[in-house]
């Protein structure tokens, strides 16, 4: 076994999963939601809170409300005693992440049941969903003054890619419009009204080549995961829940300036070896939940894992590729664009290939998938995570 | 909501030779001595060999256009004020890579690739930055 494919397949389960169907909660701090999360998740999964050993989560953000030391505060506002407790900060990409190394931990006996959980109030919690990359001391000192913000920031490599390989507007609106076909099916989708490639173009322009409607959607928002053993699992509510069967995790830059090809993510490095620790390619996959921040995080993140060639994916798209029947639905429950995005998305991504797994999803359900792969990226394409969840069996 | 930040730069040991450069109307950049290869943002080692300290040059200011967008809409009062503005990455011709503002370039004449000159602008009250425009 080579170090790329050393991750404990199929040890552990998801045996509890938890959307909170909040879009807009003014007033509610984001500390609250996790407790309604955990505490529904923990429901799902008949585990109970005496028995989580395990916590992950990450409060960087303003809206996520968190300090320092905010996996501790969390916890202690929740009312959980930890003994194993992960914060890593790969922004949306980070649940994954937590996934990943709630698994080895698990596998490594560090603790029995992990709950992972993710809030925040991106839309009404009174801090400010700061717009830039980094601060203004240190390496952002040289870009926070040019104004680079998080959407000016995909918008950069959106123009980059369109440049070298002729994408087109039209195929990134047809993004959006299919994601805003499944949040339409989705009763807890936060727009669900159809939408057409004009109606995108036509919206207003925000940062040259992205339009708001290519941009994701601002909720208030949170959700929760319970792991355990696969051993423990089969007591468990669920039975055996969905199995984490890959992962992949990778660091790509902070500052845009020191991205080296704006043209691909770091999923090419996570997704490699969320294969290789799966023991599957690329060809196996029918199903998934892609990071959908912007039009273009979608495009990017298609090619880095693979499931199109370099250059190709707009044809890819506008051949219907990612609706049903297509040859890889993705965001089957609407997405960041048009579901749910208070922030960070991947736990919702998370979730909703585990309601896939289980025959659940709220949005658009294909017929018994046995697989789903999830992609996170974090920040402005800084960081990337995969998983590769098998149905239970 | 609580008031936002200051955008202007929280100054250094490092960046106060860079923005000495700029006051004197020169784009500094450092350059590994064993190498020779440029870096661009400063810090006071080489990325990559911690144990190396850089050397400083002036950079000749010539740069292509790696990637833009105009940013027509911004939540920060700062910015929005400042709106449309061409936030750019370009490649400078000594290797690097930086964060910029593209100037006096109408929309429909950007493209990538496009050969650029430096030109020290007041981008904010008290700052001057370090722009580019056609060459």
């Amino acid at each position: 076994m080579t170090a790329s494919d050393a991750f404990p397949r199929g040890s552990a389960c998801i045996v509890g999963a938890f959307e909170s169907p909040r879009r807009k909660a003014p007033n509610i701090h984001p500390y609250q939601i996790h407790a309604e999360v955990i505490g529904a998740a923990l429901a799902d999964s008949g585990i109970g809170i005496e028995e989580v050993d395990g916590f992950a989560t990450a409060a960087s953000f303003p809206a996520e409300a968190g300090w320092q030391l905010n996996a501790v505060e969390i916890a202690e506002y929740v009312g959980l005693k930890p003994s194993w407790i992960d914060s890593t900060d790969l922004g949306g990409a980070m649940s994954l992440s937590h996934v990943g190394h709630a698994v080895a931990a698990i596998n490594a006996g560090l603790c029995k049941v992990a709950v992972i959980s993710y809030a925040s109030s991106g839309r009404s919690w009174q801090l400010p969903a700061t717009d830039f990359n980094t601060g203004r001391s240190g390496p952002g000192q040289y870009e926070v003054p040019y104004g680079a913000s998080t959407i000016s920031a995909y918008a950069l490599a959106a123009t980059r890619y369109m440049h070298q390989y002729g994408l087109t507007s039209e195929q990134l609106a047809q993004i959006a419009v299919q994601m805003r076909a499944y949040a339409a099916l989705n009763p807890q989708a936060m727009y669900r009204n159809p939408i057409t490639v004009d109606e995108v173009l036509s919206s207003p322009m925000i940062s040259t080549p992205l339009h708001k409607l290519d941009c994701c959607v601002v909720s208030d928002s949170g959700g929760a995961l319970v792991i355990t053993s696969k051993e423990r699992a089969r007591d468990s509510k669920r039975g055996k829940g969905p199995v984490v069967l890959g992962f992949g995790e990778a660091a790509s830059h902070a500052q845009m300036n020191q991205m080296a090809d704006m043209t691909t993510t770091a999923a090419e490095f996570s997704g490699k070896r969320a294969f290789a620790t799966a023991g599957l390619t690329p060809a196996d996959i029918k199903v998934a939940q892609i990071y959908d921040s912007f039009t273009i995080t979608v495009a990017l993140s298609l090619e880095a894992l693979g499931f199109c060639k370099r250059g190709e994916v707009g044809e890819f798209v506008a051949s219907g590729q990612l609706a049903p029947g297509g040859r890889l639905p993705i965001n089957t429950d609407g997405g960041g664009l048009s579901s749910n995005h208070s922030g960070r998305r991947g736990m919702y991504a998370i979730i909703e290939a585990v309601r896939q797994l289980r025959g659940e999803s709220p949005g658009y359900q294909l017929d018994n998938p046995e697989l789903c792969l999830v992609n996170g990226t974090g920040g402005w394409l800084s960081a990337t995570a995969t998983l590769i969840l098998g149905k239970a069996s | 909501m609580i008031e936002v930040d200051s955008i202007l730069p929280a100054k250094d040991a490092v960046s106060t030779q860079w923005f000495e450069g700029i006051a004197q109307g020169k784009l500094l950049l450092q350059r590994d001595p064993k190498t020779g290869k440029a870096q661009f943002y400063p810090r006071a080692h080489i990325a990559g060999a911690p144990d190396r300290e850089p050397e400083w040059f002036e950079a000749s200011g010539k740069a292509t256009l790696y990637t833009y967008t105009v940013v027509k809409r911004s939540v920060h009062p700062q910015f929005a004020s400042c709106t449309p503005f061409t936030l750019a990455v370009v490649d400078l011709a000594e290797g690097a890579r930086m964060t910029t503002w593209i100037v006096d370039v109408p929309e429909e004449e950007l493209r990538c690739d496009m050969p650029l000159k430096v030109t020290f602008r007041d981008i904010h009250p008290g700052l001057t930055m370090p722009c580019f425009t056609k060459a």
